[in-house]
């Protein structure tokens, strides 16, 4: 009885906690509020909406807003609001293979780095500031422009992921070297365990919202650099995502012919996408970065 | 079984930066030897940068010596096999310096204690590991109920500082190595973790490092000192000879800079010389030293003063056999 | 420091090396025949290209393909030293290195002028909503600044045009000048330059101030924390002397770092931003050679890209500890 009692306390407390925690990271309310509803969007509308309506010659074409095509139709006859609530799952889907495949391997980098030291350290310290160097979309034209025709929203995660992986394994790989020098880890070594243990149950949970912070900026900048290559017509071409919307909407003239409807609907869909992943980022940073906490508050 | 550890010629070499930075000697051969049969708290004494942290992590086994090595019940810890390594890692034990963060804030403090007993096979499992943990935080004055299940953040440095003591205690180690152990710990707690490591040495037998800055504990507790200087031992003896007549002027400067609580007792009377510029060979002490000549371009070899008590410096010289 | 540097030249080096070899192995691997697919092209247009022939011998002859692939990659490595870049596909004979000859000013002359604006504004911008005694003013907008720094340059361009240029036609759609027009060192000809670059640049000044504003603030905040401005404030300094001398003095220089950190964001940016509008610079190059499948300018667009990025920060790595006495001890 008391038990539960307790419990419900702790939640209480938990629930508070966190609302007090909020109130306190603005940035990362909002953000989160944002993402929320961009779920809410996407998950609502695939079981409110036909999603078929975002096959091309499924609507009549190039219709404004109406209540039977409430964000209007494209030159193709796609219903734009379905090609918003499926695109705006495509461009995420693409942002998350990225970005969790990046952040994954970056970690693995980043760790082996710090643990094997010296030579092995110095190799991937190198490579990464080099691939660092190359804005990666620049690869990412070489590539996409190669396999033209033949990319799906899928390939576009794999291809953008092997290119994010180098910004988390040198933020993981500075961390993971504080770390390593951290008396608990020290104790954890005087106590019999081993490398990949440490770094699984000493350091990895302390790391834990250091390393959401750089799945979110990952995931940010893979659907970034996922919409610059579909804008230039570099994407999947039979699949929706906002990229390709607004790729299409160049290419038929949309401002020529006025369809403000065309060229709105991909527009706010991705400045909301791209400000909720910002404000989440920035928030998150505040927790994994408590040097940056001082100074907002200072 | 007694266990034996030994230090032998150990020195210790940090390679500069890639593009041809000065490489830093931390320790100039280096020797010290722990027998179990005679437990004894040796203090290394000496200021930062004088290599007693690196000793600490060479003795410790987590760094390893660029020359000399380190022997294990007679077996260098380059060339022991996967058991040997085992027993040293349980063997050998240390209390870190900073209590702060020498727990894993995201896990109960006894944590990686209660982790270590079992690993080791000093208890079957975790219950009987946590009541072995519990009866040597009674050990050292802390409450087992207050102490165990709860979070680092909970508890305050003096009672942090105590549980890594406590875990010590109970992984009744052969060798613990203390890095400076008191120093960010309440004054009014000091003598306290001091006893309980001198505790260790008379119940358990344990032979301890005691890595310090500062000589008034090592007075204290030692039965052996040794005092440091960037990378050098210059001095070594008991803490009765090495206080009351220090040898080396290094020494003088380190007992003259202790303000004793005897009021009567002048303070600061060897002159002091600003820090000089680091020195390339010889004896590292000359820049700052009153009684540096030209022959301290050399450093002289040990001058054995009494069976226990050397000193390197030119102003003493081994008595005629 | 001799050391240091040679360690950034070698980097540079690196660099190119590798976006050349990327450049390279990509397309093979794609195992594609650029020059045979625009052959197609043309022919299923039912016209014919002139010197047609021509270009496919130059085309064989260039990358050798019956020679083994070290040798192919060697000879290529050749030629990209001697920046002999091969000729365009949709544009023969024109050669790729003259088309990015031309287009190159355009994008320098853009992003150089934009990210300078951006660069001055938003620092003081973010100067004055980090000092304590600054005005309320500029902490309130920093916040919307900061999330349109979110928005890449190029959404923020598409909203642009459609307003400004289609809507209220207060400014042209796009191009770099108005064609027809005499590229004339005239005044007419200069403000049709500006009024064209306007609205471009516009959009990634908008889009990049809260960037450079947010830095400069956490920078500024850090500072008016130190003992220094206490003490300067205690000597009875204050106000507008503070703030420049003390507050943005200090807080500029670490901001040039920023911009060697931000570089590759701001260039790829900016491509974006040519290619909505049209604005004849290497991103439309880019995004016009994209739509024809004309690989060896596309390659050669990037190529050149690369090294203006790694050059560039190369030169601001060497510039910062020059001027910035703190940069200078790391360094050393």
């Amino acid at each position: 009885m008391t038990g539960v009692a307790v419990r419900r306390g702790a939640v209480r407390i938990g629930i508070t906690g966190v609302r007090r925690y909020l109130a306190r990271n603005p940035s990362l309310a909002w953000g989160l509020a944002l993402a929320a509803g961009l779920v809410l969007f996407m998950a609502g509308g695939s079981l409110a909406w036909d999603t078929t309506l975002a096959e091309p010659l499924s609507a009549p074409v190039a219709r404004p807003p109406s209540w039977a095509h409430p964000f209007g139709t494209d030159t193709q006859g796609r219903d734009l609001l379905a090609v918003m609530i499926v695109g705006t799952r495509l461009t995420l889907k693409i942002g998350m293979i990225a970005g969790g495949i990046g952040v994954l391997v970056g970690a693995a980098v980043g760790f082996t780095a710090a643990y094997a030291g010296g030579r092995i350290d110095a190799a991937i310290r190198t490579l990464t500031d080099v691939l660092l160097t190359v804005p990666a979309l620049l690869f990412l034209i070489v590539v996409a422009s190669s396999l033209k025709g033949e990319i799906t929203s899928t390939t576009m995660g794999l291809m953008i992921a092997a290119l994010s992986w180098m910004a988390p394994a040198r933020q993981i790989r500075a961390q993971a070297l504080v770390l390593r020098g951290a008396p608990y880890v020290v104790m954890a070594r005087l106590g019999g365990m081993r490398g990949t243990e440490i770094v699984l149950r000493e350091m990895l949970p302390n790391l834990l919202p250091f390393l959401m912070a750089s799945f979110v900026l990952a995931l940010a900048q893979a659907i970034l650099a996922s919409v610059g290559l579909e804008a230039l017509g570099l994407g999947a071409q039979d699949e929706p995502t906002l990229g390709m919307t607004v790729y299409w909407m160049m290419s038929y003239s949309a401002f020529v012919r006025g369809f403000w409807w065309w060229i709105a609907a991909p527009i706010v869909a991705l400045c909301l996408v791209f400000v909720a992943l910002y404000l989440v980022t920035a928030g998150l940073d505040e927790i994994a970065n408590p040097r940056l906490k001082r100074r907002v508050v200072a | 079984m007694a266990h034996r550890l030994e230090i032998d010629g150990v020195r210790r070499v940090f390679p500069g930066r890639a593009f041809g930075g000065p490489s830093v000697v931390a320790l100039h051969g280096l020797s010290l030897t722990l027998d179990g049969a005679r437990p004894e708290i040796v203090a290394v004494v000496g200021e930062s940068g004088s290599g007693k942290s690196t000793l600490a992590q060479i003795a410790l086994g987590l760094d390893d010596p660029s020359a000399g090595t380190v022997r294990f019940d007679g077996t260098s810890l380059g060339r022991m096999d996967e058991g040997g390594r085992v027993r040293f890692r349980r063997a050998v034990q240390a209390v870190l310096q900073d209590p702060f963060s020498s727990f894993n804030p995201f896990y109960r403090v006894e944590h990686a204690a209660i982790l270590a007993l079992v690993r080791f096979g000093l208890a079957p499992d975790r219950r009987a590991a946590r009541s072995i943990l519990a009866d040597a935080c009674e050990a050292v004055g802390l409450n087992p109920a207050d102490t165990l299940g709860r979070f680092p953040h909970e508890l305050s440095g003096g009672q942090r500082q105590r549980l890594m003591v406590a875990r010590a205690m109970a992984m009744r180690p052969a060798v613990l190595v203390a890095d400076e152990p008191v120093s960010m710990v309440d004054a009014s707690l000091r003598a306290t973790i001091l006893a309980h490591l001198a505790a260790m040495r008379d119940a358990q037998g344990v032979s301890i490092i005691y890595v310090t800055h500062d000589l008034t504990t090592a007075y204290q507790v030692a039965d052996r000192l040794i005092v440091l200087y960037r990378g050098h031992v210059v001095e070594t003896g008991t803490p009765e000879e090495v206080l009351k007549a220090p040898a080396h002027p290094y020494t003088r400067l380190l007992v003259d800079s202790v303000p004793w609580p005897d009021l009567a007792r002048p303070w600061g009377r060897v002159p002091k010389v600003a820090d000089g510029a680091p020195v390339a060979d010889g004896c590292p002490f000359r820049g700052r030293c009153p009684d540096a000549t030209a022959v301290c371009a050399r450093m002289p070899g040990p001058a054995v003063l009494s069976p226990t008590r050397t000193v390197r410096c030119h102003l003493h010289r081994s008595p005629p056999a | 420091m001799i050391a240091a540097i040679a360690g950034r030249f070698a980097m540079l080096v690196l660099v190119v090396w590798m976006a050349a070899s990327v450049n390279f192995l990509i397309p093979r691997l794609a195992d594609r025949n650029p020059v045979a697919e625009r052959l197609a092209q043309v022919a299923a247009q039912g016209g014919s290209l002139s010197g047609i022939d021509e270009m496919v011998k130059s085309y064989e002859a260039r990358f050798g393909l019956d020679r083994p692939l070290w040798q192919q990659y060697l000879g290529y490595l050749g030629d990209l030293a001697r920046f002999d870049l091969g000729y365009s596909i949709s544009n023969y004979p024109m050669r790729v290195a003259d088309q990015i000859a031309l287009a190159l000013p355009w994008t320098i002359g853009l992003l150089g002028t934009a990210t300078l604006v951006a660069f001055a504004v938003g620092s003081i911008l973010g100067a004055l909503a980090g000092w304590r005694r600054g005005p309320a003013l500029a902490r309130l907008v920093l916040p919307a600044f900061m999330v349109l720094s979110a928005i890449p340059f190029y959404l923020v361009g598409l909203v642009f045009v459609y307003v400004f240029a289609y809507r209220l036609e207060w400014f042209p759609t796009g191009g770099g000048y108005t064609l027809g027009s005499e590229p004339t060192l005239t005044v007419g000809f200069v403000l049709d330059l500006v009024g064209h670059a306007l609205l471009p640049a516009f959009s990634i000044v908008i889009a990049s101030i809260g960037f450079w504003a947010l830095a400069m603030r956490s920078m500024m905040v850090t500072i008016e924390g130190e003992d220094y401005v206490l003490f300067a404030e205690a000597k009875g300094l204050k106000g507008w002397r503070l703030f420049w001398t003390y507050g943005v003095r200090n807080a500029l220089l670490p901001q040039v770092t920023t911009l060697a950190l931000a570089l590759g964001k701001v260039v790829t940016g900016a491509v974006l931003v040519e290619m909505v509008f049209g604005y004849p610079g290497l991103g439309n190059l880019l995004f016009e050679s994209v739509k024809l499948n004309d690989y060896f300018t596309i390659y050669g667009c990037v190529i050149v890209l690369v090294l203006t990025v790694a050059v560039t920060m190369l030169l601001l790595d060497l510039i910062v500890p020059l001027l910035d006495p703190r940069a200078r001890r790391r360094a050393s």
